[in-house]
């Protein structure tokens, strides 16, 4: 019963936790410019996350070691620089830009401007890492993110032509703007693939005890998790499509999403996007600010656990503590919120090789997983995991020049 | 007797004391070289120059930069390998980490920033 309750939770979070400011910027543009053509990035996308997402719990309820972890001890300080350094760069940049979401849902909401909310939100959100447990973190943050699912109410109002919509899963050459096109799908790809997910996944795997009895709980909860949060991800994509495609509003800003809900849920409409955005990005800013602390606490063998009082792990708090203040200042200094988070999703792309490539060397290590090496589909996932994320790596910059305009 | 590998079971490997408390990783090793006998590992190397060493020259130059600045001293702490108890998922030391340099830093932002914010204090779990 315990282990079902422990699935049904981690289902919630994948929904709860899907959806934040990357798969909402970017899947409400590709939907806005190229209505549902871009829906196979998304399906790319979760299908993605869910092969690394099972590969780092069943590594980590294995081993007893979380990703991070591997990646120094078995590759080395030389090799562990380039996934400390990149992880680092893009998870501050995603923060940043999540401190960012949060802040706009206010200024919408409230009238008062986005900058002076940056240190009110990092104030609260350190607050609650600094008394909360890791599963406030991450039930708290998952159940309210549970509104996200107005998206779906959303579509299924709006009558798509669902034929249509799975037609987009398929990719298909776009008929305008090609390298446009190939931005936000590498946008929308690095918006479903963070680096910070899977590795803040294989450390909850730690702090939550995960033995090789956890498994099929893994198995079962980022196949789940990530069929219906990539789900919502596409039901943003298909009512962006149908609320901005038609009357050719491209979004450049934030607040143009705003409107979004409007034409399917009316007023309402409105308040749930703020609640989506603001609640989503309030939770990802935990989920992040926590991943920095653990890939510097894991990389460098300090002390860590989010269920201990900050007084044992000194070091992993004071980190959480700097972080979440250093990435309120680009939002206190009213940077544009979107354009950061467009630049975080590419960088984010372009990061993933440092950590899925030596993935398929650890996976298959009988060292390292014993019995559990991966299989020949796990293997195949993985392997066509790793060279795709080269390919996006030699496209992302070309791509940002040539399309990110 | 089952030998191990320095490199792959040693070096980079988690570093805990008895109580299984957090000390660092195994930064560097220390190798002693003796007249007439076999080389001999004598040490587990803790600390940041250590690690910038290993990283490079420009890395320890940066490192050693940083600290001028600050003022502040490299602690790297030499555990004899004699104090190694087990080679595992962790390397487990027959010492009390409180005692080593490892843990300086750890205990100066303790007194100096965690414990004077409300909530910070305090040794039992959340």
């Amino acid at each position: 019963m315990k282990k079902i309750a422990e699935v049904a939770l981690g289902v919630i979070t994948g929904i709860g936790g899907f959806l934040e400011v990357g798969s909402l910027a970017t899947s409400a543009q590709g939907g806005a410019e190229f209505g549902f053509q871009l829906g196979w990035a998304v399906l790319l996308g979760s299908v993605s996350l869910m092969v690394l997402m099972e590969a780092s719990g069943r590594l980590a309820a294995v081993s007893n070691r979380t990703l991070v972890d591997q990646l120094r001890e078995r590759f080395g300080i030389r090799f562990f620089l380039a996934p400390l350094v990149v992880g680092l760069v893009v998870s501050l940049l995603v923060l940043s830009s999540e401190i960012g979401g949060v802040s706009l849902a206010l200024q919408m909401a409230t009238g008062v401007r986005f900058q002076l909310w940056a240190l009110p939100i990092a104030f609260l959100a350190w607050l609650l890492l600094w008394r909360g447990t890791f599963s406030l973190v991450e039930n708290g943050a998952a159940m309210l993110g549970l509104v996200s699912i107005v998206f779906a109410v959303g579509a299924a109002a709006l009558h798509p032509r669902w034929t249509s919509v799975g037609a987009g899963l398929l990719p298909t050459r776009p008929a305008h703007d090609t390298a446009r096109y190939w931005y936000l799908a590498v946008s929308i790809l690095g918006a479903s693939i963070s680096p910070y997910l899977y590795m803040f996944y294989s450390s909850g795997a730690i702090e939550d005890g995960w033995t090789t009895e956890d498994l099929w709980v893994n198995r079962v909860t980022s196949a789940l998790g990530n069929i219906f949060g990539g789900g919502l991800a596409l039901m943003v994509l298909v009512v962006a499509a149908l609320v901005f495609l038609p009357r050719h509003i491209h979004v450049d800003a934030y607040e143009q999403m705003g409107i979004i809900l409007t034409p399917a849920l009316g007023h309402q409409g409105f308040v749930f996007f703020l609640a989506t955005l603001g609640i989503t990005c309030f939770g990802t800013t935990l989920e992040i600010a926590l991943a920095i602390a653990y890939l510097l606490a894991q990389g460098l063998g300090w002390q860590w656990s989010e269920n201990m009082r900050p007084s044992q792990d000194s070091r992993f708090s004071v980190t959480y503590t700097a972080v979440i203040l250093l990435c309120a200042i680009p939002i206190l200094l009213g940077v544009n919120v979107l354009g950061l988070t467009n630049i975080s999703m590419v960088l984010t792309a372009a990061s993933l090789p440092v950590t899925v490539v030596p993935m398929v060397v650890l996976m298959n290590d009988r060292d390292v997983m014993g019995k559990s090496v991966n299989g020949l589909v796990a293997n195949l996932a993985l392997i066509a995991l790793a060279v795709m994320s080269c390919a996006i790596l030699l496209a992302a910059f070309p791509l940002q020049l040539l399309g990110g305009g | 007797m089952k030998g191990i590998c320095l490199v792959h079971d040693v070096l980079d490997a988690q570093l805990v004391d008895r109580t299984r408390q957090k000390m660092g990783r195994a930064d560097g090793l220390v190798i002693e070289i003796r007249d007439g006998q076999p080389p001999r590992v004598a040490a587990v190397l803790v600390g940041g120059s250590i690690l910038a060493e290993r990283v490079g020259r420009w890395m320890s130059a940066l490192s050693s930069g940083v600290l001028r600045i600050l003022h502040a001293e490299s602690a790297v702490t030499r555990v004899p390998f004699e104090r190694v108890r087990v080679i595992g998922s962790c390397v487990e030391l027959d010492l009390d980490a409180g005692t080593t340099n490892a843990l300086r830093t750890e205990k100066w932002l303790d007194d100096h920033v965690v414990c004077r914010i409300p909530g910070g204090a305090g040794a039992e779990r959340k």
